[in-house]
């Protein structure tokens, strides 16, 4: 601990004065902030505890101020608050910092200075890292000068505005340890060395690096056991050196962390050199830029090793082959949280990953049995205590057995973290051996593996994991063909998903009723094929949670294409009758800590805020229809939208049952290819026609005829199409056609036989259906139908941003009624469109038109005023929120005229209500605030009859000093960060009831009123006692 | 995640309004998908089709373009399976009918149990027997805010009729049905279009707790 200093005096203050001082200024004193100024109860923190913990010891960390959702709740550091002595010792901490990779901001309280860092930036070069200094004199103006940074600056979510830019995952010390690792396997591997024996090399030097930095391999240490430590720490180093530390630390605490052995003709002193070299700070071969000097191994959480060590597997064949994927680490926490909150592991309890990969959640897992274990006993665990608990319940497999090695490694660097350092060498105490004990390099399919059989055997508590998503092998020998070929009806796996058949497999290694927590691709949920996946999966386990990243995927896996989801749930368990499944989709939007700046995310995320306005439950046996529309709508609309589409899927007849009995051909475009080439077939008719050129409009929005410059004459050597595609596609290449997009920009009906792109639709009839067509075409071009194709469609809004021809069957349409005359009104509403398109000019009539358009279609729709208001919420934001995006238009504040709207629909919705039952009223006033961040609807029920209460309306006002008076201690007690956690937060209050909303247009729109509603009534109607 | 409405409605004064205004939809919808089935056609029908008539009829309401604006947040599920240990598919008990308002959240729901009235009807067995009112007293078929509703099908006799043994029959088990004395069996009616609606009320057996029954008497002959 930094105490030493605590009681120095230094020119005007004494240290604790000066911090004190500062805490003041920035609100932190204060017993309602978020800041949490005693080290010792910090370490207490299951999931960050060990780094504040370290933090404390070795950097004069104060207190964090933590944004969190009550005070028993583990809190997302925010900022850390540092005392040191001088410049030097406030860059160490900040180094030391950056290696945690943990907190956004550092504040270095010194005697002459107080700092403000970029925990997730190094600053290798000259101030970088530093983001602001005041000096002694300016401490009275500490508040003004670190403005931001005051608790209520946290609070309020304006940190991330001043300072968002620091979560850049390039400058991280993820990003770079990985970079780092790349660059130095790369330089290994053109020197001759093997994937193995690379990867054990560097493996076997993180371990050194670590012993080295813990001070477990002191100078003393090394001088008596005759090693020198240029001979191995350098760039000097010798084989003799290391092979003899080597021995002597196998000896000593364990022969199994990266076995060298096997490799040992093939380590020359060369490659010995250039990655000794390399971890002291050298750079191999004077181009790559690596950062090993930065890296203090003692502060780098073995999590986060892991984690960054899965990446790098991942990246080599092996990884790929598998469909390994690493594992971001504030994922491991939050899926591990969430099978704490069911029930706290704990000792006894045995913990299984079945395909650990590097170990990142078996690392957590050890960790919280530890520090568990350590509050239960009220002191540091001894180091047979430590093994006991590592050997009798973390349990791990993986095919790859580089993987389990680092996981082996992993695990016993978190056992030493625990132990102090002077304990673990010349005690006698030595290191597990886990590889082959209970980190097995296996198969988990593999029947024939005793190894397996006998994991089988111990039936586990708690299986987590992130298993891989990539499709069975097509291979009758794989273990897991042949598990399916025997489990597949009553385990049932679409499109052959190894994910899937994973979550089956816990089935046969988990207690019943055991707590399962598995990421897994998040089409899972959506994909038609699925349906018998969720049928059976959710018939068969107790699930109690599941969480869909889509959203959130370009932050949480930078880079990665495919979303995914957490699942939760109780092995082979019946939930109770009226159970439901929590269900959140978390959007960038509402993640104030995580969201870029502007526009399209792009940061990586540094915490994962649960945040209550999100969360949907979807009762069990909704789940277990397998319909995917229940997840959709969970994720980008509300039961009101679910409600609508399966309104109208049942009124109406489908797109594809009208097209078959109108005798209309529908089908993707032909894959048009080069003549020559093997298995095409030369098309005639393709001669002299022209096709569309998707490129050309790949920016395009609403089109109503395919522009000059996105057509072209197919040139006679490609007129030949695959063979294997059949020629049906031919027949919607011939007019009179519809080209639907598949993005469903535009529906454009052709009197000329348009050849229609791959991927997107085509739509072809008899030359006397022109007009039926064209009044096709009018409804296709709708605002409904791109809603609905949106919700129907299983990737758009998850994945890519498109819908199939069996989207398009599955559309409702409401021309079964509409007599010829109709039909023909509505073909020349589309006829007019098309000209007005065609000459460009009078975009107002053009809108006018599409209006009416709209109009028609949501009347033989017979859609009401809210949900004609569901639509075009939806299409005008929410549909902006696409992968990540956080548009200014959505986050911006409403008008008056919009606040207003807003406010009239969520009166008239409670009015509507209760109108037959009772004279209640509703009386909305809206305080909005002067900054963009706060807003109050207080909505007062009334016991009056008569017309409903017209709205007010507060601008430019301090809500919380407005509803202070009211209701200031409840908000302040239990809800400081309501922005972060509970966005739709409500309080009530007598006849009131409070709504605290961020003051943004996308939590003013007139579908949110009718949301806000609807979770009013819900919360009214089933809170106990409520009748 | 622990986000449970942990914190109550506080002091919320006027919970029984909103309250009271759903059970008036549920009775609302079941009064118009009444209003839109002839009932002479279904004196002969076995419960579960006129359970299915009544229920299409109730969506018809629900989606019907004139309906109140209120419908559109409502469902009805017809034959609603429980999740039940060892059952399994198409062995779990089902719900004759089940109410429920569609939004995000927790759903309030309202489940009616159906039992025909005809001279066949042994009261005893069939509707407040293990197979009918029974299911709400053992826990067995789950009671929303404490309160459930019987839809007795009248195909013989009059609803006054049904009501005065129905009521008897109660006096005469009171124990084994575990009435409250106070007030015992009331008309309670709802909504106009629903005339013949009483309340009984009771203690579930399993848990202990208060139990409304509503019992709502509809003629189909």
């Amino acid at each position: 601990m930094y105490r030493e200093y605590m009681y120095t005096t230094f020119g005007e203050y004494s240290r604790m004065e000066l911090l004190d001082q500062a805490l003041n200024q920035l609100g932190y004193s204060d017993a309602s902030s978020g800041y949490a100024g005693d080290p010792d109860e910090l370490c207490q923190d299951p999931a960050y505890g060990h780094l504040y913990r370290r933090a404390a010891q070795r950097c004069g960390l104060q207190g964090v101020y933590l944004l969190r959702r009550s005070e028993r709740k583990t809190g997302v550091p925010a900022v850390y608050v540092c005392q040191a002595e001088n410049d030097g010792q406030a860059r160490k901490i900040h180094r030391s910092v950056w290696n945690q990779d943990t907190v956004p901001l550092l504040i270095v309280v010194s005697p002459t200075f107080i700092r403000l860092y970029n925990g997730f930036d190094s600053g290798t070069e000259t101030q970088r890292g530093l983001l602001k200094e005041v000096d002694q004199s300016g401490l009275s103006r500490l508040n003004e000068a670190l403005g931001s940074l005051t608790a209520r600056s946290i609070d309020s979510g304006r940190v991330w505005e001043d300072w968002g830019a620091v979560r850049r995952h390039d400058q991280r010390l993820e990003g770079r340890f990985l970079k780092n690792l790349r660059g130095l396997d790369e330089v290994l591997r053109n020197d001759g060395l093997d994937r193995t024996a690379s990867h054990g090399l560097i493996g076997k030097f993180i371990y050194l690096r670590y012993l080295r930095d813990r001070e477990i391999l002191s100078d003393d240490r090394l001088e008596k056991w005759g090693i020198m430590p240029a001979h191995v720490f350098s760039r000097d180093a010798r084989l003799t050196a290391f092979w003899a530390l080597d021995g002597r630390l196998r000896e000593e605490l364990n022969g199994s962390i990266f076995p060298l052995e096997p490799k040992r003709h093939e380590i020359l002193k060369a490659h010995l050199q250039q990655v000794a070299g390399v971890f002291a700070g050298d750079d191999p071969n004077g181009q790559l830029s690596l950062d090993f000097e930065l890296y203090d191994f003692s502060f780098i959480p073995t999590e986060l090793l892991s984690t960054v060590y899965e990446q790098f597997l991942h990246e080599t064949a092996e990884g790929s082959k598998s469909g390994a994927y690493y594992t971001p680490l504030t994922l491991v926490n939050f899926v591990l949280d969430e099978l704490d909150e069911k029930r706290p592991l704990e000792e006894g309890m045995t913990v299984l990953d079945p395909s650990c990969g590097s170990g990142a959640f078996l690392v957590q897992c050890y960790r919280r049995l530890i520090g568990r274990k350590r509050r239960q006993i009220g002191q540091s665990l001894k180091p047979r205590e430590l093994r006991s608990l590592l050997e009798d319940h973390i349990y791990g497999m993986d095919r790859d057995g580089d993987a389990c090695r680092i996981t082996e490694l992993s695990l016993l660097l978190t056992l030493l973290d625990a132990v102090e350092t002077r304990t673990v060498l010349g005690s006698g105490f030595k290191l597990p051996k886990l590889c082959e004990k209970n980190i097995i390099e296996a198969d988990a399919f593999d029947e024939d593996s005793e190894a397996i059989r006998g994991l089988k055997d111990m039936r586990f508590d708690r299986v987590v994991g992130n298993p891989p998503w990539a499709k069975i092998p097509n291979d009758s020998e794989e273990p897991a063909r042949k598990w399916l070929k025997q489990h597949k009806k009553r385990h049932p796996v679409s499109n052959d998903s190894l994910a899937e058949a994973f979550a089956w497999r816990t089935h046969d290694f988990a207690k019943d009723g055991a707590e399962v927590g598995l990421l897994l691709p998040a089409m899972t949920l959506f994909k038609h094929a699925g349906k018998p996946f969720r049928q059976r999966f959710f018939e068969e386990n107790d699930v109690w949670a599941v969480v869909n990243f889509s959203n959130m995927r370009k932050i949480l896996f930078p880079g990665a294409d495919h979303p995914c989801a957490a699942f939760f749930f109780r092995s082979q368990a019946t939930p109770h009758m009226d159970a439901t499944i929590l269900t959140y989709a978390p959007f960038v939007v509402n993640q104030p800590a995580n969201r870029a700046e502007k526009g399209r995310g792009g940061k990586a995320a540094w915490n994962l805020v649960v945040n209550a306005s999100e969360l949907r439950e979807i009762p069990i046996e909704e789940a277990r229809l397998g319909d995917s529309l229940v997840w959709k709508t969970a994720m980008w609309g509300s039961g009101r939208d679910l409600a609508l589409l399966r309104r109208l899927r049942r009124r109406f007849p489908t797109f594809g049952e009208f097209s078959e009995a109108n005798g209309l051909a529908m089908h993707e475009g032909p894959q048009i290819r080069h003549g020559g080439t093997a298995g095409v077939v030369h098309v005639p008719e393709l001669v002299g026609k022209r096709q569309v050129l998707m490129q050309v409009l790949k920016s395009c929005g609403r089109l109503f005829g395919i522009p000059e410059d996105a057509l072209r004459v197919i040139p006679p050597g490609e007129c030949f199409a695959r063979k294997r595609g059949g020629l049906k596609p031919l027949d919607v290449c011939r007019s009179p056609q519809i080209i639907v997009d598949a993005a469903r920009r535009f529906a454009v009906f052709s009197n000329e036989s348009l050849v229609v792109p791959p991927r997107q639709l085509g739509i072809a009839g008899k030359e006397e259906q022109a007009d039926l067509l064209r009044a096709i075409a009018l409804f296709l071009s709708s605002d409904f139908v791109t809603y609905q194709q949106f919700f129907a469609s299983t990737e758009w809004g998850i994945r890519a941003d498109r819908a199939t021809k069996e989207t398009l069957h599955e559309l409702p349409i409401p021309f079964g009624d509409m007599d010829s005359s109709e039909l023909h009104d509505w073909a020349r509403l589309y006829a007019e469109l098309q000209e007005k398109a065609r000459t460009g000019d009078d975009s107002d009539t053009q809108e006018q038109l599409l209006g009416e358009a709209n109009r028609r279609v949501n009347k033989a729709l017979g859609l009401r005023k809210n949900e004609i208001a569901l639509i075009r919420d939806f299409l005008v934001y929410r549909k902006q929120l696409i992968e990540g995006r956080v548009p200014h238009e959505a986050t911006s504040p409403a008008s008056d005229r919009e606040t207003q709207a807003y406010a009239k629909h969520l009166r008239d919705e409670l009015d509507a209500f209760v109108a037959d039952s009772s004279p209640l009223r509703h009386a909305i006033t809206v305080y909005r605030g002067e900054e963009n961040r706060l807003a109050v609807v207080e909505i007062e029920a009334v016991k009056k009859a008569g017309r409903p209460i017209e709205p007010e309306i507060h601008s430019a006002v301090e809500p919380l000093t407005e509803i202070a008076r009211k209701v200031q201690n409840v908000f302040e007690k239990h809800h400081r960060h309501w922005l972060y956690y509970e966005r739709g937060l409500r309080i009530y209050d007598r006849n009131t009831i409070y709504l605290f909303k961020p003051n943004e247009r996308l939590h003013f729109l007139e579908s949110q009123a009718l949301v806000d509603a609807d979770d009013l009534l819900s919360e009214i109607l089933t809170a106990r006692g409520a009748s | 995640m622990d986000f449970t409405r942990s914190e109550g409605l506080g002091g919320f004064s006027l919970a029984g309004d909103y309250s009271e205004a759903f059970y008036v939809h549920v009775f609302q919808m079941v009064a118009e998908g009444y209003k839109r089935l002839d009932p002479c056609r279904y004196s002969e029908n076995e419960e579960e089709e006129i359970t299915g008539a009544l229920t299409e009829a109730i969506q018809e309401f629900l989606e019907d373009d004139g309906s109140p604006d209120w419908a559109a947040a409502y469902s009805v599920v017809e034959d609603c399976p429980l999740p039940q240990p060892g059952r399994m598919g198409r062995k779990r008990r089902r719900l004759d009918f089940t109410f429920i308002r569609s939004q995000r959240g927790e759903r309030p729901k309202f489940v009616f149990e159906a039992k025909r009235l005809n001279k066949n009807t042994r009261l005893a067995k069939h509707y407040f027997g293990q197979d009918g009112l029974g299911r709400f007293l053992s826990g067995t078929y789950p009671a929303y805010n404490d309160r459930a509703g019987m839809l007795g099908y009248v195909q013989t006799g009059s609803e006054p009729t049904w009501a005065e043994r129905l009521s008897n029959h109660l006096a005469e088990n009171h124990d084994a049905l575990v009435v409250e004395d106070s007030p015992g069996w009331q008309t309670s009616v709802v909504t106009e279009a629903l005339p013949h609606t009483y309340l009984s009320r009771h203690r579930a057996t399993a848990s202990g707790t208060p139990l409304a029954v509503y019992h709502v008497l509809l003629r189909f002959y």
